[in-house]
């Protein structure tokens, strides 16, 4: 698997978040560490963050957000959610 | 007379295919031939009532299929690692329930995804309103096909019987996704790698012949000889572009593929439009994908004989001499312009969307509808404003119109008294019994599943309905108002699915009537007035044709940009 560029991290997190976008959730890049294989991204719950039906909790947007990349040959080892 | 000299030669064409499919794609798994001697897992995720969903859904499919075996897997929101062990060793096919929340729609297509990766082929029952979640968790996880049905309803918001009620109709569709094959894209898409391909013969003619020989054995035409999308054509389209090649168009559907500038630019060329024409292209690939989901692919992937008629309107059907008069939806010098747009429009659909019989297109017979359906609407000679007017566009806006035509008529009315009785006759002559969908639950509920008729009118007999007071939307309600069958002419094509439980609630009655108040009552054949649509189209001889359409035409405007944003 190869380290994902700028680019590729974009249309990623935009694939996730149209998942989180109806109630109100949002996610940005925050920054990403080639070298240990980190990505933080902003997360925002949005009004319907405390829904646990409604929204994704943290811990699957996160597995959700590797799993996306793995799909596409690309290597994140860890994913940092910053509210 | 010229001499044709022979002297060798070759040609270099580009691949008119897409080089992407969805994100990342995956194929879904090969569907099974049947369900009888499967074992078929119903897996409940855990939400109230999602349980007798699947329970109902799979008494159904054991009626069917009685060697089959039904085995319910209860779970979580999250199926768990072992869950999904345990389902793919057992079963030959799952079935999923229920999406109806944000979350849970999100896990069950990702665990569907995950089934169907390892060979399982899967099927999720979600609630109308979870669309958006479903497809926006197919594209994150790269698998844009796979497979879900849609209930009217929110499950936990019914009684027990409410909720087997609304399952039972989404059977039908459950089955054909669970054995319905179109895993052969793959092999398309190997094929495809190539950026472009290079012919030889001993003279030109020898090298088109053999160009054209191997992109229809690859059924990467319609089967009429081509023209090579050399790199010098597709330079020139793209040339008198104002959009970057790599741009976006539209993921298209069925197969959802990435419909760049020069991807289309390519099967443009394979018709031989110009530039200005490619936008028209464009306009009408975008409608095309704005069909909302799922109906984007039901529409296009149909046992029947769909196919998009594309409509025209605004200064730019006269600048590019798109016919809208005498035979234009016929062959020949007046009509290449709408020839080179509705081919290029089907020669797009097939090559960056897999619209393929036995692919994608899953047609029984086929229709020449899905040739070539392009004509510009006859406003010189309208009384009325222009089909784009209407919609909310300016006159002086350029724009395509996308109508999933279901069927062609032709009747002519030899003669009227006035407008108001010519409308009548109109009706009268109006064919109505192919489609009733407003009628029935199996997807009866989407949003733009709705039978319609659009009404090609020539000029003279729209005058004639114009001076007689009546405006286009006064004239489409006329139409409406008096489009109505027998009761027991439009029930009878429904009996096999009042035997399965598929008439909506509100029709029930139409089946409790006797025989004779059957035949002595009348219902509209059509859900609303907003279902019959006028263009004014053709020459001055009064035979007017209809076409059915499916799904709610759109209308997208021509613009310079390759997404449709404003230029």
């Amino acid at each position: 698997m190869s380290q994902p560029s700028r680019n590729q991290i974009d249309g990623v997190l935009m694939l996730i978040e149209q998942m989180i976008s109806r109630d109100g959730g949002a996610l940005s890049f925050g920054s990403y560490a080639a070298a240990e294989g980190r990505l933080v991204v902003d997360y925002d719950k949005g009004p319907n963050g405390g829904c646990s039906e409604c929204v994704l909790d943290a811990e699957s947007l996160k597995d959700f957000i590797v799993e996306a990349f793995e799909t596409r040959g690309l290597n994140i080892e860890d994913v940092v959610l910053r509210s | 007379m010229h001499d044709m000299v022979a002297t060798a030669s070759k040609i270099e064409v580009l691949n008119p295919t897409a080089s992407d499919y969805g994100e990342a794609n995956s194929p879904i798994a090969p569907r099974l031939e049947t369900l009888e001697g499967k074992v078929i897992g119903l897996l409940w995720n855990g939400k109230p009532l999602a349980d007798v969903a699947l329970k109902t859904v799979g008494a159904i499919i054991k009626e069917r299929y009685p060697t089959a075996d039904l085995r319910f897997f209860p779970g979580t929101i999250r199926f768990t690692k072992e869950l999904l062990a345990q389902a793919t060793e057992e079963c030959d096919a799952v079935i999923t329930c229920c999406a109806d929340c944000g979350a849970c729609s999100s896990w069950l297509i990702h665990d569907s995804i995950t089934l169907e990766r390892r060979g399982i082929p899967s099927v999720t029952i979600a609630s109308k309103g979870f669309e958006h979640d479903c497809e926006a968790t197919a594209a994150a996880f790269g698998m844009p096909s796979v497979r879900y049905v849609v209930v009217p309803r929110v499950y936990n918001a019914l009684t027990a019987q409410q909720a087997a009620d609304q399952s039972r109709p989404v059977v039908d569709d459950i089955v054909r996704m669970l054995t319905v094959n179109d895993v052969e894209a793959a092999t398309v898409l190997a094929e495809a790698e190539a950026d472009h391909f290079t012919f030889s013969g001993g003279d030109t003619i020898e090298a088109l012949d053999a160009f054209n020989s191997f992109y229809i054995s690859n059924d990467w035409g319609d089967g009429y000889p081509l023209l090579p999308p050399t790199a010098e054509r597709v330079e020139k389209i793209l040339s008198g572009l104002e959009a970057r090649r790599d741009d976006l168009v539209c993921h298209l559907p069925p197969g959802m593929g990435h419909a760049t500038v020069e991807k289309v630019a390519i099967n443009a060329a394979m018709a031989g439009c110009s530039a200005d024409e490619t936008l028209v292209v464009m306009a009408a690939l975008r409608a095309i994908a704005k069909c909302p989901p799922p109906l984007d692919k039901s529409v296009l992937m149909s046992t029947g004989a769909f196919s998009p008629l594309v409509l025209v309107n605004g200064p730019i059907a006269q600048r590019l001499k798109v016919n809208g008069a005498r035979c234009c939806l016929g062959p020949g010098r007046d009509n290449h312009t709408n020839i080179r747009i509705g081919r290029a429009v089907t020669l797009s659909l097939k090559n960056l969307a897999r619209w393929v019989p036995g692919l994608m297109d899953l047609d029984s017979i086929g229709t020449p509808r899905k040739f070539n359906l392009c004509l510009a609407e006859n406003e010189a000679e309208s009384p009325w404003e222009p089909y784009h007017v209407t919609q909310g566009y300016r006159p002086d806006d350029d724009t395509v119109t996308v109508f999933h035509t279901t069927g062609e008529w032709d009747h002519p009315i030899p003669g009227f008294i006035d407008g108001y009785q010519l409308l009548k006759a109109l009706a009268a002559k109006m064919p109505f019994a192919d489609q009733t969908s407003y009628l029935v639950q199996a997807l009866g509920h989407l949003t733009g599943f709705e039978d319609g008729r659009l009404l090609l009118l020539n000029p003279d007999q729209a005058k004639a309905i114009f001076d007689d007071g009546f405006t286009k939307v006064s004239a489409e309600k006329v139409l409406y108002q008096h489009m109505r069958p027998r009761i027991s002419d439009l029930i009878e094509p429904l009996r096999g699915r009042k035997r399965d439980g598929m008439i909506r609630p509100e029709f029930q009655w139409l089946f409790e009537l006797s025989p004779d108040a059957a035949r002595q009552e009348s219902l509209h054949a059509f859900k609303s007035e907003q279902c019959i649509k006028i263009v004014v189209a053709g020459s001055h001889t009064p035979k007017p044709v209809t076409y059915g359409w499916l799904t709610t035409p759109i209308t997208e405007p021509v613009t310079a940009a390759a997404g449709g944003a404003a230029a």
